[in-house]
């Protein structure tokens, strides 16, 4: 974390030192230099993969085959690593790691090679591609933002102490997240629970540490999300959000609306959308953007259960929906208020149940979790 | 947050509110640095 620190005060010291007309070219090589530092074989691919973006993208318009072309290429390499990771992991060999951040900017680069294809995207200058995707706030671990508000921003930023607070109060909170709510009240305070009531109470024991895990999850990633975005605000950009309070939701859809938005909006512009044209079949196309989601994560049967559980609970509560104009409709607001607060409670459960699919190793110890909990 | 409260409160209230509110999180920032169990790590999820 220090040294991230580090690289952070030296990003936003000299990004706002330095003429205005030197700032995007900072910002693109001090973000190649912690690759390079960091993570050699990333900023290898990654320049790769903007040379390529930026070659492909440079006609206009753009002709389809191009368009798939590099974003096959692109795919082809994403997969590449993720299968070497699972092979490792298949051998017990746990030493390769995915190269920093692939799976992030190779879904920023599809983006914006399909964006300059459908031609909602004019070519842009090599630097602003770059800018774009040598971002440090959002390389390591998101949010996937996308190419339009960032040139937005990329074009008006100024000085603004206003933003500049903003930001600093979302690091605050990000750090606050992961270090004290979730490594100390939920890592530990749950733990010792967890350990209490192992003895006398084992379902309630494994139950808690099934919540645990899910809690960590969101307060882990969402304090990264908010370091990232409060990263982008010190820079003058607004970074796109990637939780909306998820675990409030009354369904699995809503969900999916407000937890990392920037990938399940990704999927949605480019995998549902897309299925839906071809097939034009909601269900099938529910379940092939969850696939995605889960297989983005790790190319494994664990991740592909999970996307598969998430899928078919959505064109569960789709189907739902065509059956609610014939139940009767709740007038009482009391009675209103008991059904959303059993929605929420039931949604949170359907998601962290999920999760116990992709956080024990095999799919018989997630089996022998559901026992634990259902059979005490 | 001092927006967020501003919108809902007279400004006397929201600035004791939001002053209480970072003082809280610098509190919590600092603990964090004399207790190891509350450290910023990276949590294998």
């Amino acid at each position: 974390m220090l040294s991230f620190v580090g690289w952070m005060v030296l990003t936003v010291s000299g990004y706002w030192l330095l003429p205005e007309r030197l700032r995007d070219a900072w910002l693109s090589g001090v973000s190649f230099a912690f690759l390079l530092t960091h993570a050699p074989l990333s900023a290898v691919i990654l320049l790769g993969f903007a040379l390529a973006t930026y070659y492909f993208t440079r006609p206009d318009p753009m002709s389809g085959k191009r368009a798939l072309a590099i974003c096959a290429a692109i795919v082809f390499v994403l997969i590449y690593y993720k299968l070497q990771i699972s092979i490792e992991f298949a051998d017990a060999l746990t030493t390769v790691a995915i190269p920093l951040g692939l799976s992030y900017y190779s879904f920023r680069c599809v983006h914006y090679v399909i964006e300059r294809y459908k031609g909602t995207l004019a070519p842009h200058p090599a630097g602003d591609l770059w800018s774009y995707l040598f971002f440090l706030p959002t390389l390591l671990a998101g949010p996937i933002h996308r190419f339009g508000p960032f040139h937005r921003d990329m074009k008006r930023r100024g000085w603004n102490p206003g933003l500049l607070a903003e930001g600093l109060e979302r690091i605050l909170y990000g750090y606050v997240k992961i270090a004290f709510l979730s490594n100390y009240v939920v890592s530990q305070g749950l733990n010792r629970l967890v350990t209490d009531l192992n003895a006398d109470h084992p379902a309630a024991s494994v139950y808690l540490s099934v919540v645990k895990g899910g809690l960590n999850g969101y307060l882990q990633f969402s304090g990264y999300s908010d370091i990232a975005i409060g990263f982008g605000l010190l820079l003058g950009y607004r970074i796109m959000e990637n939780f909306n309070w998820p675990f409030l939701r009354r369904n699995i859809a809503e969900f999916w609306g407000s937890w990392h938005i920037s990938l399940s909006s990704w999927c949605r512009d480019y995998v549902y959308m897309v299925v839906i044209a071809l097939a034009r079949r909601p269900a099938l196309a529910a379940v092939a953007s969850m696939l995605v989601i889960g297989l983005w994560h790790e190319l494994s049967y664990r991740y592909l259960l999970w996307g598969l559980y998430n899928g078919i609970g959505i064109v569960a509560w789709q189907q739902f929906q065509r059956l609610k104009p014939l139940l009767p409709r709740v007038e009482s607001p009391a009675v209103a208020r008991v059904l959303h607060g059993a929605s929420v409670v039931l949604t949170f459960h359907f998601v962290i149940f999920g999760f116990v699919l992709v956080h024990e190793p095999t799919l018989g110890q997630a089996l022998a979790v559901y026992r634990s909990i259902f059979e005490g | 947050m001092y927006a967020f409260l501003r919108k809902r409160l007279p400004a006397g209230p929201a600035t004791v509110l939001v002053g209480i509110w970072y003082a809280l999180l610098i509190v919590l920032v600092l603990w964090s640095v004399v207790e190891p169990q509350a450290e910023f790590r990276y949590v294998k999820l």
